[in-house]
C-alpha cells in the first residue's frame, strides 16, 4: 500500500493533464499551475541548500568565494526587501555582465576541446571535423577572395550535413522522450516511488 | 465545457498514435518476457558501474551532474533517465559508504536527487551515514553557464575520482568536461541537447548521446518494459523512415 499510494495520485493527475491538454485546456492549466507553485517552493529549498553548503564551506574550509557568495546573497536579499527597484539594478549591472563574460569564455573552452580531441584521436573523422570547423570560421570572418567560394560550401554543409544529422538525432530523442513520457504517465516508471 | 469536444485533425492523429503506441508497448513487453530478450548496453553504462566500484576502493567521490531539465518542463524524460543512472550509482556506492556528489541546474531536481541517495542509504542499511549535503543546487536553469562553471569547480577542486553528467545539458557541458579533463578523471557524458552531445564528444569516449542516454533504464536495470519501449521506438523509426521515403518519391514523381 505504501508503494501504491504515490501512484494513486500521480498516474490519474498525469493522465488528466494529458487529456486536458488535448480536449479541455483549462483543466491542464490548473494542474500545471499547481506544479508551478510546487516548483517555486523547490526553488526556495534550493536557495536554502545553496546557503547551507556555502556557509559550511565558508566556516569550515575558510573558502573566500563561499564567503563572498553568502554575503552577496544576503545583501541582495536585504536590498530587494527594502527597495525592489534596486534588485533589478543589481541584476543588470552585476549578474548580466558576469553571465555574458562566462558565455564568451565558452568559445575558448570549445577551442581547447577541439585541440584536446585532436591530441586524443587522430582519425579521418577528426580531420573532417577540423576541416568543417575551419570552413565555418573562415566563411564567417569575411576575407576577400576566399569568401566567394567558401560561403556556398558552408551553406551546402549547413543544409545537407548539419540539418540531416540534427534531424536524425532529434528524431531519436523525440521517440525516446515520447516513450519515456508514456511510461511515466502509465505508471510503468515511478521515479517518485522508491 | 462542450461535450463531445471538437477534435481537430492534429489532436485526432496524436490520440491515434498514442493508442497504437500503448498497444505496441503491451505486445512488446509480452514478447520480451516470453523470449527473455536482453539489451547489449553501450560501454558507457559499464563505466558507470566501474566508477562506483573504484570510488569505494579509492575513497574518492563520484560527481554526478543531473543537468538542468526541470521537472515541470518538457525535458522530464531526459531527467528521468539521468535519475536512473543516479539510482544505479547511489545504490552501488552507498554499500561502501560513498555518496555521489550531485550537482543540479534546477531546484526541482533537489528533492529527486536527495531521495535517490537517501533511499540507496536506506537499502544499504547505512541511513545514519547519509550525507544530507551530497546533492547541491548550483544555479537555476536560466543560468546554464553558471551551472557549468559551478559544477566544473566541484570536479576540479573536490576529491572527485570520476564524473558523470547526464540529463538536459547544453553547451555548458564544456565547462564540466574541461574540468574533468584537467583533473584527469574518467567521464561519462550524455545529453538530449544536440550542442551538448557534440561538445561531449571532445571529452570522453563514454558518450551517451540522445536516445542512448534515454535508454538508461533498459541498460542499467534491465526491466522488460524499458527494453520493450526500445523495440517500439525502433518500429516507429522504421515507420517514419518509410513514410519519409514514400513522401519524397511521391514529391519527385509529381515534380
Amino acid at each position: 500500500m505504501k508503494r501504491l499510494f504515490p501512484a494513486i495520485f500521480a498516474v490519474p493527475i498525469g493522465l488528466a493533464t494529458l487529456v486536458g491538454l488535448l480536449l479541455y485546456p483549462p483543466l491542464s492549466q490548473l494542474f500545471l499551475q499547481w506544479g508551478g507553485i510546487l516548483a517555486a517552493f523547490a526553488l526556495l529549498m534550493g536557495v536554502v541548500n545553496l546557503m547551507r553548503v556555502h556557509l559550511q564551506r565558508a566556516t569550515q574550509e575558510r573558502n573566500v568565494f563561499s564567503v563572498a557568495l553568502v554575503l552577496s546573497m544576503w545583501i541582495v536579499f536585504l536590498v530587494s526587501a527594502l527597495n525592489p527597484a534596486t534588485a533589478s539594478l543589481i541584476f543588470n549591472t552585476v549578474q548580466v555582465p558576469l553571465e555574458a563574460a562566462v558565455a564568451s569564455l565558452l568559445a575558448f573552452v570549445l577551442l581547447a576541446a577541439g585541440f584536446r580531441l585532436l591530441q586524443r584521436q587522430r582519425t579521418g573523422w577528426m580531420l573532417l571535423f577540423w576541416l568543417s570547423a575551419l570552413i565555418v570560421l573562415l566563411s564567417s570572418v569575411g576575407l576577400p577572395g576566399v569568401q566567394e567560394w567558401l560561403v556556398p560550401v558552408r551553406q551546402l554543409l549547413d543544409t545537407l550535413v548539419v540539418t540531416a544529422g540534427m534531424r536524425g538525432v532529434l528524431l531519436g530523442v523525440a521517440l525516446g522522450s515520447f516513450l519515456g513520457a508514456l511510461r511515466l504517465l502509465l505508471g510503468i516508471d515511478q521515479p517518485y516511488n522508491k | 465545457m462542450i461535450w463531445p469536444p471538437e477534435i481537430d485533425l492534429e489532436t485526432g492523429l496524436f490520440i491515434g498514435l498514442l493508442v497504437i503506441t500503448i498497444l505496441l508497448l503491451v505486445v512488446q513487453v509480452r514478447r520480451v518476457r516470453q523470449q527473455g530478450l536482453q539489451l547489449v548496453a553501450p560501454l558507457a553504462f559499464a563505466a558507470l558501474g566501474r566508477q562506483a566500484a573504484e570510488a569505494i576502493e579509492n575513497g574518492r567521490q563520484l560527481h554526478m551532474g543531473l543537468g538542468r531539465g526541470s521537472l515541470h518542463q518538457s525535458h522530464l524524460p531526459a531527467t528521468a533517465a539521468a535519475q536512473e543512472a543516479l539510482d544505479h550509482l547511489a545504490q552501488r556506492s552507498s554499500v561502501g559508504g560513498v555518496a555521489p556528489h550531485v550537482t543540479l541546474g534546477d531546484a526541482t531536481l533537489l528533492p529527486v536527487a536527495q531521495e535517490s541517495i537517501q533511499s540507496a542509504y536506506i537499502q544499504a542499511k547505512r541511513l545514519t551515514q547519509y550525507p544530507i549535503d551530497s546533492a547541491q543546487f548550483v544555479a537555476p536553469y536560466t543560468a546554464p553557464n553558471a551551472y557549468g562553471v559551478g559544477s566544473g569547480d566541484i570536479i576540479r577542486h573536490g576529491q572527485v575520482g570520476s564524473s558523470t553528467v547526464l540529463g538536459h545539458v547544453g553547451a555548458e557541458i564544456a565547462f564540466m568536461g574541461e574540468a574533468g579533463a584537467k583533473a584527469g578523471v574518467e567521464q561519462v557524458l550524455g545529453s538530449d541537447d544536440p550542442a551538448g552531445m557534440a561538445i561531449a564528444t571532445a571529452y570522453t569516449p563514454y558518450l551517451l548521446a540522445g536516445e542512448t542516454m534515454l535508454a538508461a533504464g533498459a541498460a542499467l536495470h534491465k526491466r522488460p518494459s524499458h527494453i520493450a519501449s526500445l523495440l517500439v521506438q525502433n518500429l516507429w523509426r522504421v515507420g517514419i523512415i518509410l513514410a519519409l521515403l514514400v513522401l519524397a518519391i511521391l514529391r519527385f514523381i509529381q515534380g
